[in-house]
């Protein structure tokens, strides 16, 4: 005898009982349920295919070289003129970004985190060197990319990203460093470190960083850039011996740090946004930087912002470190996702584009050997370039990507190392002995 | 706000993506199947039950059959544990699309979404049952730990597609020269929330070390809590005005808005407000007070923000009195000074029993009556002599002002049995 129950609120209706079995509309509820389910999957299958407007989202992680407020509104700006270009070449899609910037210390978990949720991004900015470690723990893929256009890469950029069966990621800009100084008190910029210290002497305020890619400028005109690279390029935990002349220079290198750490108008920051700041708000006159820092430092300095190329010193040029930005491509991607972002990638690497990247952003250096940056028409990207050939000629970097990979693995040591240099807790002969220990280390 | 609807479309892009896809399949599929397993071991084991659940027409009708059957043994639990069911499935289906080679981080995140609501339940229905009673713990739920789960879902959710801290940066639009962007906005509004909701038990606590230490009443506790709560809240609003960076030209525009707005529009409504606040510095309409309205007496239960919540005794009625009533008509009290109430009972008795002795039996016998206080004492006059019956007038007082109805009652009865029947007629 077929029972029928109802809600407490819902008044016992006896026609109900007079309608199909019960368990009869049980199971056809679950029909209509899995059904629905059906439907709803071939549905959201059916937004992967390709329709006449192929629409396309892409998902893109941006690491900045620094912690600049990078807001999506900006970067859109930023990409605007690639995403019209491409809207040219792909009149039939329509591509919307969404730009999530993730500072380079959370960059790796947030990624191992949403990549298991399949909810990783299509694309990232980042820095070559960060690809190369992305890469080597399964974070984002390697790419194939097409013979003519590895060509048209610079070697040595080439250098950088290439992996075994592949490229880590694609590279698109070079952001090389340089000095920023207020014009209005410093209306020459000094050439040499001499120089430095007499302007500091004569009460300009000079900012240096004790981060240790950004103070390895110093190491040229000093003479530590050779033997500092040999150690961070020898074998992990190697036992060879060190010359003298070799621990001498980098003595040398770090007595200097110790002596400019002691001139009144001298000051070393742990972080390098509180350089920026320094210069912007006026609180110092003379300070290394990334190109990348440009536009912020001009929105807040205007015309009193002056650029050049970083001082030599008694034993050359300076060395100073250039990112080398790069695409790189995530996990999660569909094919079609995949091949929108690649056609992206490309697109940026193409001559014209990088000229007319150079041109706009005044800040960026091309990767692309056939589009040399236009110096003519702007003397702020002289000084860059001119940077950049420091950086290739005097930089070691340039030659030896694992070096860099090895010296950001100890960054923080090699940073508490000099901190505690220049507030002279340790001599430099005791420091230089630690400092080759640490690189030495794996 | 473009930004916004922009990130918002391309979360849409995610279900392009076929790692999604499967997961969000192997979720539906985990949930369904956690539902059949729910059942499953309890229809072999129950083949009556089995029946009523096959012709249930669905889940909260089967538990509620589940509910009424009597325990099959102590390890049955009453009904079927259906989310703990989905909660496992979801478990299973991680490890299972590891091996598979698939992602499962979605799986995993939205198991622990349904984890953390298992626990608010089992939270509610095993620990908060014990301690609170009911009106309190769904209030408890409802107000505060539901919405607090349900934003931290929310939160997680987002973060899971996008980045939070940039979210929050994104803009809203300009108000009065301000920036207002989405973190602070909703970061307003949340503080806001349970500042309004949450403020109650610690203005609670504070009205009660009051009442210990000042020796209050109750009524007085009560407007205490009240005025700690809105004092709270204002100073939450002005916080949330600062913060979301009005500046003061805009605070006096919106004061100028307000004022013509006073002026015309919602004058009742701020003079409800004003009364109110009036009201509870006065004293006079306090919560526990007892007052006339239409010729009955109420009981104040409430003074809220616009209106009063009285409650009348004879017919369980709340009436819902706007507060600005008692700001400008005169307003009958028995709670002003004390809580007594004096009646009056008008009898009629034949003039064969001698007037001395009626008077001192109708005093004796309201004295004797429960309800009625012997201090001060009941006392009966005589109103008028006629032919055959002299009229007698009892006044008597009474400790709670609205028993007014039941002491009455039965000190007629009292009186009635009192004397012959033939002899008095109660007014």
């Amino acid at each position: 005898m077929p029972r029928c129950y109802v809600f407490e609120s819902q008044p016992q209706r006896p026609a109900l009982c007079k309608g199909p079995n019960p368990a009869k509309r049980r199971r056809q509820t679950a029909g209509a349920k899995l059904a629905l389910g059906l439907a709803l999957a071939l549905g959201l299958q059916a937004c992967s295919e390709p329709l006449p407007m192929q629409r396309q989202t892409l998902i893109i992680y941006v690491d900045p070289p620094d912690s600049a407020t990078l807001n999506k509104e900006n970067l859109r700006t930023l990409w605007d003129p690639l995403l019209k270009t491409y809207k040219r070449l792909h009149p039939g899609v329509h591509l919307n970004f969404n730009f999530v910037v993730f500072q380079d210390q959370q960059l790796k978990e947030e990624l191992r985190r949403r990549n298991s949720r399949g909810l990783g991004p299509d694309m990232l900015v980042i820095n070559a060197s960060t690809a190369i470690d992305l890469l080597n723990q399964g974070l984002i893929s390697r790419i194939q990319v097409p013979r003519e256009v590895q060509n048209s890469l610079q070697p040595w950029i080439l250098s950088r990203v290439k992996v075994p069966g592949g490229l880590a990621a694609l590279p698109v800009a070079l952001e090389p460093q340089l000095s920023c100084y207020n014009r209005a008190r410093i209306p020459n910029p000094p050439a040499t470190l001499e120089e430095l210290l007499q302007l500091a002497a004569s009460g300009r305020r000079i900012g240096l960083s004790i981060f240790p890619k950004s103070i390895w400028w110093t190491t040229g005109p000093l003479g530590a850039n050779q033997a500092l690279m040999q150690r961070l390029e020898e074998p992990p935990g190697s036992h060879e011996r060190i010359y003298s002349s070799d621990q001498a220079a980098i003595t040398s290198w770090l007595r200097w740090l110790r002596e400019a750490s002691l001139q009144n108008h001298v000051n070393f920051f742990n972080n390098d946004e509180d350089l920026l700041n320094g210069l912007g708000k006026g609180q110092l006159d003379w300070i290394s930087c990334l190109s990348f820092n440009l536009p912020s430092l001009k929105r807040q300095m205007g015309d009193n912002l002056g650029v050049a190329s970083l001082p030599k010193g008694p034993h050359g040029l300076a060395s100073p470190d250039s990112l080398l930005r790069v695409l790189a491509f995530g996990v999660n991607s569909s094919g079609q996702q995949r091949q929108r972002a690649m056609q992206l990638g490309l697109l940026q690497l193409n001559p014209l584009m990088q000229h007319s990247m150079t041109l706009n952003s005044e800040q960026i250096l091309p990767v692309n050997r056939f589009a040399p940056a236009p110096v003519a028409s702007s003397a702020k990207l002289k000084v860059l370039v001119n940077a950049q050939e420091q950086f290739q000629q005097s930089s070691l970097f340039s030659r030896s990507p694992l070096a860099i990979n090895r010296l950001d693995n100890h960054s923080a040591e090699l940073e508490g190392l000099l901190t505690q240099v220049v507030v002279d807790v340790i001599g430099p002969e005791q420091a230089s002995a630690r400092l080759i220990e640490i690189l030495r280390q794996p | 706000m473009g930004d916004l609807l922009l990130a918002v479309i391309s979360w849409l892009g995610f279900l392009q993506r076929p790692d999604v896809l499967k997961q969000l399949l192997a979720i539906g599929l985990a949930l369904l199947l956690g539902r059949w397993l729910a059942r499953a071991p309890w229809l072999v084991l129950d083949p009556q039950l089995a029946q009523d659940i096959r012709l249930a027409q669905d889940t909260r009708l089967a538990q509620a059959r589940w509910r009424d059957r009597p325990r099959l043994s102590r390890w049955i639990p009453r009904q079927p544990p259906i989310p703990l069911f989905e909660e496992g499935a979801l478990l299973l289906t991680v490890p299972l699309l590891s091996i598979a080679g698939q992602e499962s981080g979605l799986v995993l995140l939205v198991a622990q979404i349904k984890a953390a609501w298992l626990t608010l339940d089992l939270l509610e229905h095993q620990l908060l049952e014990r301690w609170l009673d009911r009106e309190m713990r769904l209030r408890l739920s409802s107000r505060l730990l539901r919405p607090a789960l349900l934003l931290a879902t929310l939160l997680i959710g987002l973060n899971a597609v996008d980045n939070l801290h940039q979210l929050a940066s994104l803009p809203l639009g300009r108000l009065f020269g301000s920036v207002i962007n989405l973190g602070r906005f909703v970061q307003v509004l949340v503080v806001l929330y349970f500042l309004a909701i949450g403020s109650g038990p610690p203005a609670s606590v504070l009205g009660w070390l009051c009442q210990r230490g000042l020796g209050m009443g109750e009524g007085s506790r009560r407007a205490l809590e009240l005025i700690l709560r809105y004092c709270l809240v204002s100073i939450g609003i002005v916080w949330a005005l600062g913060d979301l960076g009005f500046n003061q030209t805009g605070l006096f525009a919106i004061a100028g808005g307000l004022s013509v707005g006073l002026g015309f529009g919602v004058k009742e409504v701020f003079s409800n407000f004003i009364s109110g606040l009036w009201l509870l510095f006065e004293g006079s309409v306090r919560p526990g007070e007892v007052l006339i309205i239409d010729g009955e007496a109420c009981e104040v239960r409430r003074l809220g923000l616009r209106a009063a919540v009285l409650w009348r005794r004879s017919d369980n009625a709340e009436l819902l009195i706007p507060n600005q009533t008692f700001f400008t008509s005169t307003t009958a009290t028995f709670t002003g000074s004390d809580r007594m109430r004096r009646g009056v009972l008008m009898a009629t008795v034949a003039s064969s029993i001698a007037p001395a002795e009626v008077l001192a039996r109708l005093a004796a016998v309201a004295t004797a009556q429960s309800g009625v206080l012997s201090e001060p004492a009941a006392k009966a006059s005589i109103e008028k002599f006629g032919s055959t019956t002299t009229d007698y007038k009892l006044t008597y007082w009474m400790p709670d002002p609205l028993s007014i109805r039941e002491v009455s009652s039965e000190l007629k009865l009292a009186l009635w049995h009192s004397f012959n029947p033939e002899d008095i007629s109660l007014g």
